[in-house]
Parts: C-alpha cells; structure tokens; sequence
C-alpha cells in the first residue's frame, strides 16, 4: 500500500481508496510492483487526470473543485493543490503583506543609495517585491503538504534565482 | 487544460500504451456498471490479460478525463463506472475498425 505515496495526492484523493481495495485482493510480485511504480511515473508526467472528481467526493470537495474550474481555468495543467475560499484568504493576506513589506525596504534602499553604480543594483532589485507575494505563499498553495526543507529549498532556490538575476541586471546596467 | 468531452466519437488509439487497457474497459463496461477489481476479472475473463492497478487507474483516468466513462455513485470504497454515450460510440467506432482489419486479414490469410 506504501506504493500509493508515489502518486500525486490528488490522484490519490481520486483514485487511491479504489486501487487500495483493488491491492487487497491481488499477491504481491516484482510485476505488481513494477505497474505501481510506472502507473505513479505516469500519473505525475499527466496531472491533468487527476482533474474529474470523484461520484463519492464530499460537498466541500466538489466546492473546492467547482471553485477552482470557475476561477483558474490553467488549474488542472498546473496540478496545484485545491484551496476552499476560506483557505485563499490568508494567500492573500501574505502575499499582501510580502509585496508591501519588501516594496517599502526596496524604497528605503532607493532613499539611501542614490549615487551609482550602487543605484542600479538598488533599482534592479524593483522585481523582487513583484514576485514576493508568488514565493512567500508557495508553502499555502503549489508546495502545501511537501516536507519543510522541500518548502525551504524550493522557496530559497527562487529568491536566490531572482536575486543573481537581479545583480546581472544591476551589473550591465551600471556598465551601460 | 483537459480536452473537453465532444460529441465526436474518439478513438482510444491515442492513449498510446494505455489504448488496449482502454478499450478492454469499455468491453467490460459495455455489459454494465462495473468497480476496478470487477473490470479486471472480467477482462481476463474475456482476454486473459491480467491488468495491473497502475494500468487500470491510467487507463480508468484517461477515459473518464475524455468522458468516454463516468464514475457512479456507491456506498463503500468501490466506485463503480459506467460507458457513456460518447464511450459507445468511441467502442464501437473503434470494434469497427478492429472488424474491418480482421476481415482483410483473414481474407489475406485465406481463412475468411
């Protein structure tokens, strides 16, 4: 039954109970094992199966995937987890809070570092607070329910990215 | 983005390595509703090939993503299937042209 953690959680929501039932009745051998592992390779190189829901799901579910349809059409391509409405409001109210944080820090640097070449670091770093709100609630939306060092790789790896982008971008220009 | 179920008939060819699994599917389904384990002992039954779980859901997801088969309700962990429409269609649009390569074939053959 471990086997069923390979496969992405909202197959497992859709289809894990009804492969389990299906496990019960079935010996155990390398080629059992073997359809598992490349049913779970399959199920994550197509996550837009994982879309119908299920004749048994909960109301809340059904919600959850009504919701997501209406306001995301790229949801099912995208495989994100689902979120209730309840669950979006603190994603808004963090990446709120992320964008005018880091905005008023880029301000305050703008502020302080006026002369060049430092400026055209400060000024190539506008793009960080853009994304921020995206980054910061990652571990609300695409990584919920992934390991916190997953989260922290995923999360840092990005800032960091943006970050050397930005210092390219602030390097070329104080050259320009 | 999924492809929205048309009222065209599709052909299961397209599943790639799933296209048998799935048309054994909508065989089995074509006799009634029938749950995952259910399927795969009619299948054998009928084609003495034994699917495995992995197969099955892959193919199960991808029929029921194209509207080809759609999931009833049940009161325990089993969720029973059913054809739809478009999955008749899609079967026997897709028995039909097995039928026609049959006969060529077997005519080929000398055997028709």
């Amino acid at each position: 039954m471990w086997l069923l953690n390979l496969y992405p959680r909202t197959w497992r929501d859709r289809y894990g109970a009804e492969m389990a039932e299906l496990l019960r009745e079935r010996r155990w051998s390398p080629g059992l094992v073997a359809d598992l592992v490349a049913g779970a390779v399959d199920a994550r190189l197509h996550p837009q199966l994982q879309c119908p829901t299920a004749p048994n799901e909960s109301p809340e579910a059904k919600e959850r995937a009504t919701m997501m349809t209406r306001t995301s059409p790229w949801y099912c391509s995208r495989n994100t987890p689902r979120l209730t409405a309840r669950e979006q409001w603190p994603v808004i109210a963090l990446s709120l809070a992320g964008v005018l944080v880091l905005t008023a820090a880029w301000m305050w640097a703008a502020a302080i570092w006026r002369e060049p070449p430092v400026r055209d670091y400060v000024m190539a770093f506008t793009q960080i607070p853009c994304f921020a709100g995206i980054v910061l609630t990652m571990p609300l939306r695409s990584l919920r329910g992934r390991p916190r060092s997953t989260q922290a790789i995923v999360m840092g790896g990005t800032f960091v990215l943006l970050a050397a982008w930005s210092l390219l971008v602030g390097f070329i220009s104080s050259k320009i | 983005m999924p492809k929205s179920p048309s009222s065209e008939p599709m052909d299961v060819q397209e599943f790639g390595r799933f296209s048998e699994p799935a048309l054994l599917i909508l065989l089995s389904l074509a006799e009634g509703p029938k749950h995952g384990y259910a399927m795969t002992e009619d299948i054998a039954a009928i084609a003495d090939v034994q699917l495995g779980p992995g197969t099955l859901y892959g193919a199960i997801a991808r029929l029921e993503s194209r509207g080809l088969i759609a999931g009833l309700k049940s009161a325990d962990r089993r969720n029973p299937y059913r054809l739809t429409a478009l999955g008749e269609k899609a079967l026997r649009a897709r028995l039909a042209a097995l039928q026609a390569v049959t006969r060529v074939g077997q005519r080929r053959l000398g055997t028709a």
